[in-house]
């Protein structure tokens, strides 16, 4: 898989959306080093990115942070449940019947008034659930429906 | 044979009868308790993922689904930090919003002992020779706080999609997923520590259950093959050993042939490990110095067994070596 480090202009952007975004300072990167594949950006801790193998295959390198074919890149979730407490702001705060819909990929109308266009991080009190976008006021959900399906919805 | 293979559960209960366990009847302790306790399941067994929940976070979590009745109870593991005996169906704590977002991982508190005994560090190089499904990588991960170099390494193409779902799960950045088969990991690189937690007959782990994939015909060849596998994993772990670096083996089963017997017979073929205590405390029992006429190196001493009925989780064996 072809890869190289995220340019210090492609940081700078990413860096300054997600603190824009989200009020996530980019000192929360710092121990990181970003990689970029194709389709993606990997985050590993840059004790890491240094060290060389050779003649080796790596299947996986890190934690997909963020799907780079979009434009502001698209957090995953793996990344906001891992870093998504950090958020100050660019998130919403679901309640159990507005989750089972998030969930089922229904769209929650009217639950984002008020917000600008663009990703939001759904969260269900301390817990960091995944991707949201915000079109119109609505927010439609941006999270796996093969996982949402396996969730119980009994103890949400 | 084929035949013994088709699930059909009426065969459970036969299964779970003494008789396959009592060739070990001679150095289990109270036999008849360890057959009880090993034909019940083990208790659901959960473990905070820290670099997603804080104390307080699982603390509030635990209440919480006291409160609406998904948990009966629950008490903290003996023994191991950060696991607590859950008291509720292991697909209720699996479905749990809470386990899909990673702030657990449901692991026997047993399978907590080989990474205590590797002890990582933050900052080492250290190799997970045998990874999936990954409960000992994601843990290990956790105590090198997410630092470091920690390659995950899993031969099978559909275990390896587990394995790496569970690391995204958990949230680490720190691993490299590798599938190469472990005795022929390339020898280029040097690594701290190894964890060789590979392929063994899983008797331990049968605990309570019936399992279509388990030898209950002790077939003599499988066996073989998977103990001469077992060497070669261990031999190929040495190899990949810094100097002064640190080796876990263990197994879920008490089969003392892929026990004690490989730990003597790594012993002899590298003079430059040696076996050390680990000081976990726990009701474990030493290795065994000798079985059915053969001895062992007196070292297997430090080894040390897990039995279900003296620590109440699955069996197992760890084999702490450390290199000269
Ligand atoms: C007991 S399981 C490992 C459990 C894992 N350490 C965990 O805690 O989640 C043994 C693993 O060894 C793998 N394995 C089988 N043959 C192997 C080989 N030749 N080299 C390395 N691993 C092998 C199996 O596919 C299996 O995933």
């Amino acid at each position: 898989m072809l890869r190289r480090l995220l340019s210090s202009e492609e940081q700078a952007v990413l860096f300054k959306y997600m603190e824009e975004r989200f009020g996530l300072s980019r000192n929360q990167f710092s121990q990181f080093t970003l990689e970029r594949t194709k389709r993606d950006i990997w985050m590993m801790p840059a004790d890491v990115y240094e060290c060389h193998f050779e003649n080796f295959e790596i299947e996986k390198r890190g934690l997909r942070a963020f799907n780079g074919d979009k434009h502001p890149p698209k957090p995953t979730s793996t990344f906001l449940q891992r870093f998504g407490h950090l958020f100050t702001k660019g998130f919403v705060d679901l309640s159990s019947d507005e989750l089972k819909k998030f969930l089922a990929g229904e769209a929650l109308l009217g639950k984002a008034q008020g917000m600008t266009k663009g990703y939001l991080l759904i969260r269900r009190g301390d817990i960091s659930i995944g991707c949201g976008f915000v079109r119109e006021g609505n927010i439609e959900t941006q999270f796996p429906l093969n996982i949402g399906r396996t969730i119980s919805k009994d103890y949400l | 044979m084929v035949w013994a293979f088709v699930y059909n559960p009426s065969m459970a209960k036969a299964y779970q009868n003494p008789e396959y366990f009592s060739t070990y009847s001679e150095f289990i302790p109270n036999f008849d308790k360890f057959c009880q306790a090993q034909s019940t399941p083990p208790p659901v067994v959960i473990r905070r993922n820290q670099l997603k929940c804080t104390q307080a976070g699982f603390d509030s979590f635990l209440k919480r689904h006291i409160d609406n009745g998904a948990f009966k109870g629950f008490r903290p593991a003996d023994f191991v930090d950060d696991c607590y005996e859950i008291d509720a169906a292991k697909s209720t704590v699996g479905g749990l919003l809470e386990h899909h977002v990673g702030f657990f991982y449901i692991m026997g508190a047993s399978s907590v002992l080989p990474v205590m005994a590797l002890d990582p560090k933050e900052g080492e190089q250290i190799l997970d020779m045998s990874a999936a499904p990954g409960g000992k990588t994601c843990l290990m991960a956790q105590l090198m706080n997410d630092r470091g170099l920690l390659v995950a390494n899993e031969p099978s193409h559909l275990r390896r999609r587990v394995l790496k779902a569970s690391l995204d799960r958990m949230g680490v950045s720190n691993t490299f997923v590798t599938s190469f088969l472990g005795e022929a990991f390339p020898a280029t690189h040097k690594f701290d520590r190894i964890l060789l937690d590979g392929p063994c007959s899983a008797e331990g782990s049968l605990r309570g259950g019936w399992s279509k994939s388990f030898d209950y015909e002790r077939n003599g060849e499988y066996r073989a093959g998977l103990q001469r596998l077992q060497l070669k994993l261990l031999k190929r772990a040495s190899e990949l050993l810094k100097p002064g670096g640190r080796l876990v083996y263990s197994t879920c089963t008490y089969d003392p042939l892929e026990n004690e017997a490989q730990v003597d017979a790594i012993l002899k073929h590298d003079q430059s490990l040696s076996v050390f205590d680990p000081g976990l405390v726990g009701p474990w029992q030493s290795g065994l110095t000798s079985w059915q006429g053969r001895h062992y190196n007196p070292q297997v001493q430090q080894t040390f067994r897990v039995l279900p009925h003296l620590y109440n989780s699955w069996g197992f064996f760890v084999a702490t070596f450390i290199k000269q």
